[in-house]
């Protein structure tokens, strides 16, 4: 016969009144603003490289918003089933179920620990590590009082090991204790309002074993610092420029604005005006048809360079010269234009 | 026989379901997760580690989480 834990059931007891005082009448509708505000972002950056014949940018820009409008057809989804009538809204869990959840997180899990006077109850994991990089332990504190709200958690790293150039960040994912879900979002949401207390646990521990570097605070190739590409120097995440063409990383001193589009470019994707030899881009130089001689918008004159156009006018001069209309020949006057 | 299917992937979805007598966990996950590799997942059984000839019993709770999921900067 299994024995009965009075401490673990008076805790289920405390947590299913909590999780029953936010009905689904108090739900919270929380609208998908922010992705659908980086789709609008990131559409208007692919139009732009685009324009630019920027093929790798506009590739990278292209993932970015297909991973970003699947956030956003999730989350839409999710607050869909969130709103459809009662009757066909998931179990929620009974006050046996959360004294199961309960009993498999101490076996799961480092430590489980409940504050029933701040209700809170914070579970710790064992030490994450990703890729070989030691970011230890972490306390996932679950605000019990509110549950209605967005994201009632935080995360804290016990033992801390931060990213050089931002002590807020202690894991790729983590900021100020706060943790970006992603592709969690959605069934942690869930988990939480059906009270699925082990579920949402292990969501967060998954979550925080792993890494995706494509949408990191820090990455972990930038953990101790971030290289600049040119000159090899190291610089935190705040300083990182990035060349808009190729997206090498930049320190302030290696990024050049192009004097025509604005944007930032490392120093091979960027060329001098050979006339007026200010630096552009090289999608916004041309080369003249005569001598091949790079040279900016402002130098431009029909598809010749100046130095081609000043020549061609010095023949056409010539050429007048030698073909006058009138012949000033032994009167002591010069030749006339026609 | 009925069981409580938990699948923590995706859109998430949590609620009853009719299986057949002498199912596997296997073969609920392919019924399930129509992508994706068992091993690729957490699969529990009323809370503990399964294994995939575990034969399904009425009431049974599955939950079936991803080994990997992706966090993102604030979306």
């Amino acid at each position: 016969m299994t024995e009965r834990n009075r401490p673990l059931e008076r805790m289920a007891w405390q947590l299913f009144e909590l999780f029953n005082a936010t009905p689904r009448s108090r739900f919270k509708i929380e609208l998908p603003v922010a992705p659908w505000q980086e789709c609008v972002r990131l559409a208007k950056l692919i139009r732009k490289a685009q324009a630019h014949d920027c093929v790798h940018a506009t590739e990278h820009l292209l993932q970015q918003f297909l991973e970003t409008q699947q956030t956003l057809i999730s989350r839409l989804t999710a607050l869909q089933q969130e709103l459809k009538p009662s009757s066909n809204a998931s179990p929620r869990s009974t006050v046996s179920d959360l004294y199961l959840d309960l009993k498999a997180l101490h076996e799961e899990f480092a430590s489980v620990e409940y504050d029933r006077h701040n209700h809170q109850l914070t579970v710790t994991t064992d030490e994450i590590v990703l890729d070989d990089l030691q970011l230890g332990p972490f306390a996932i504190v679950l605000e019990c009082d509110q549950l209605g709200n967005v994201s009632p958690f935080r995360v804290e790293a016990t033992d801390a090991n931060p990213a050089s150039g931002s002590s807020r960040t202690t894991h790729p994912h983590v900021q100020d204790d706060t943790l970006c879900e992603g592709e969690g979002r959605v069934p942690l949401e869930r988990a939480l309002r059906q009270g699925r207390l082990f579920d949402f646990f292990l969501i967060v521990r998954q979550i925080l074993s792993s890494y995706n570097s494509e949408s990191a605070y820090v990455r972990i190739a930038d953990w101790h610092g971030i290289t600049c590409h040119d000159c090899g120097s190291t610089m935190v995440e705040e300083d990182r420029e990035s060349c808009f063409r190729c997206e090498t990383d930049l320190c302030s001193d290696c990024s050049y604005g192009c004097q025509s589009c604005s944007e930032r470019f490392c120093n091979g994707c960027t060329e001098a005006c050979e006339v007026c030899h200010e630096y552009y881009c090289q999608a916004c130089l041309q080369t003249c048809s005569e001598c091949e001689l790079l040279y900016c918008e402002g130098c431009h004159t029909d598809d010749k360079c100046p130095n081609c156009v000043e020549k061609q006018e010095t023949e056409a001069n010539f050429s007048s010269a030698a073909n006058p209309s009138v012949h000033a020949v032994r009167v002591g006057e010069v030749a006339v234009s026609p | 026989m009925r069981v409580l299917m938990i699948n923590n992937d995706g859109a998430g979805f949590a609620d009853y379901i009719d299986v057949e007598v002498g199912t596997t966990v296997e073969q609920l996950f392919t019924q399930q997760v129509k992508s994706g590799r068992p091993s690729d997942y957490l699969i529990r059984v009323n809370r503990l580690p399964s294994h995939r000839e575990q034969v399904l019993q009425e009431g049974d709770r599955i939950s079936i989480t991803a080994r990997k999921i992706e966090g993102a900067v604030g979306l």
